[in-house]
């Protein structure tokens, strides 16, 4: 059997795209160069923003129709919930603010299990980033925490996700 | 999950095949009909759903493979609110893809590999097919219509 090789990622993109808060909670690389850089999260914390934004021009027609009729705004209630690839799922949460909680995992057998899960601790998580975000006025909107206020809601977040 | 959301509505919505750089060959839409006419197809193309589509998928192809501690092509599929995306991508450039339902639990990525193995057979190891023309051979819709057969609800 293979060896749980896949790392779990804790991301934060804020309202506009940008990388607001990103933590490696496991760490297990074959060799150094295998380690993910800050570069290539913010680029693909951008890419996923975007490309979830595209998703909802291509509902199919059928769908549309219904939604339509009820008078649905597409671009607050559309969001990719779930993404799975061979070694990995990506559990998200899109709050009402357009902000996005990403929970990057590995596959168990019982997916939709294991997404609900990931769903109410990163309720819990938003929770706790109202607490260090949202209320503290010194915070500017959308912009990364400060280094002491960064680890401490680090190790939160790693407390919550059991890590 | 909301998997109850859209019982009353058909299992399948679209099967879309992309060969290279945006190059389309092939398009179902269940409720409508198949459309690989080279007139057809090129008429699709210049609308901007079939882009985003391709769109959609190469973008997430970024994603998924900074993430991944083992080199991969592509994920395999997404669900939002509205609808399920499953994909099968080869590292030939072939992307086969499906839109379908959520309340259908199904996992369509070994159908898409049928309908690989399909395209291998019968397209390309065909010595008379050209690469980027559309897919009208009659034997390989047979084979398609064959293997989605058994998902469609039956009225």
């Amino acid at each position: 059997m293979k060896k749980d090789r896949q790392n779990y990622y804790f991301i934060v993109v804020n309202k506009t795209g940008g990388l607001q808060f990103f933590s490696q909670l496991k760490e297990q690389y074959r060799e150094e160069q295998d380690k993910i850089t800050t570069n290539q999260v913010l680029q693909a914390s951008s890419i996923f923003y975007a490309i979830d934004h595209l998703t909802q021009t291509i509902i199919p027609e059928a769908i549309q129709k219904i939604e339509q009729e009820k008078d649905k705004d597409f671009e607050r209630d559309n969001a990719i919930d779930l993404l799975i690839t061979e070694n990995y799922m990506v559990s998200t949460l899109k709050t009402l603010t357009g902000l996005r909680f990403l929970v990057i995992s590995n596959k168990n057998l019982e997916v939709p299990k294991k997404h609900e899960d990931n769903v109410q601790k990163m309720r819990q998580i938003y929770r706790l980033y109202t607490d260090y975000f949202s209320k503290d006025p010194f915070q500017s909107d959308d912009q990364p925490l400060g280094e002491k206020k960064r680890v401490q809601f680090d190790r939160d977040v790693r407390e919550l996700l059991d890590f | 999950m909301l998997n109850t959301k859209y019982l009353d509505q058909e299992n399948l919505f679209e099967l879309i095949i992309f060969q290279g750089y945006k190059n389309l060959v092939f398009y179902w839409n269940f409720a409508k009909g198949i459309v690989n006419k080279k007139t057809e197809i090129q008429d699709l193309l210049k609308q901007n759903r079939i882009q985003n589509i391709y769109g959609v998928s190469e973008g997430l192809k970024g994603f998924s493979q900074a993430f991944s501690s083992e080199p991969i092509t592509n994920f395999k599929y997404f669900l939002t609110n509205y609808f399920k995306f499953t994909i099968y991508e080869m590292c030939s450039g072939v992307k086969i893809i499906l839109l379908s339902n959520i309340s259908d639990q199904t996992d369509y990525s070994e159908t898409l590999k049928e309908v690989y193995t399909n395209y291998l057979e019968i397209i390309k190891r065909n010595p008379f097919y050209v690469h980027g023309e559309p897919l009208d051979n009659p034997l390989f819709i047979e084979k398609i219509v064959e293997i989605f057969e058994p998902f469609q609800k039956k009225k």
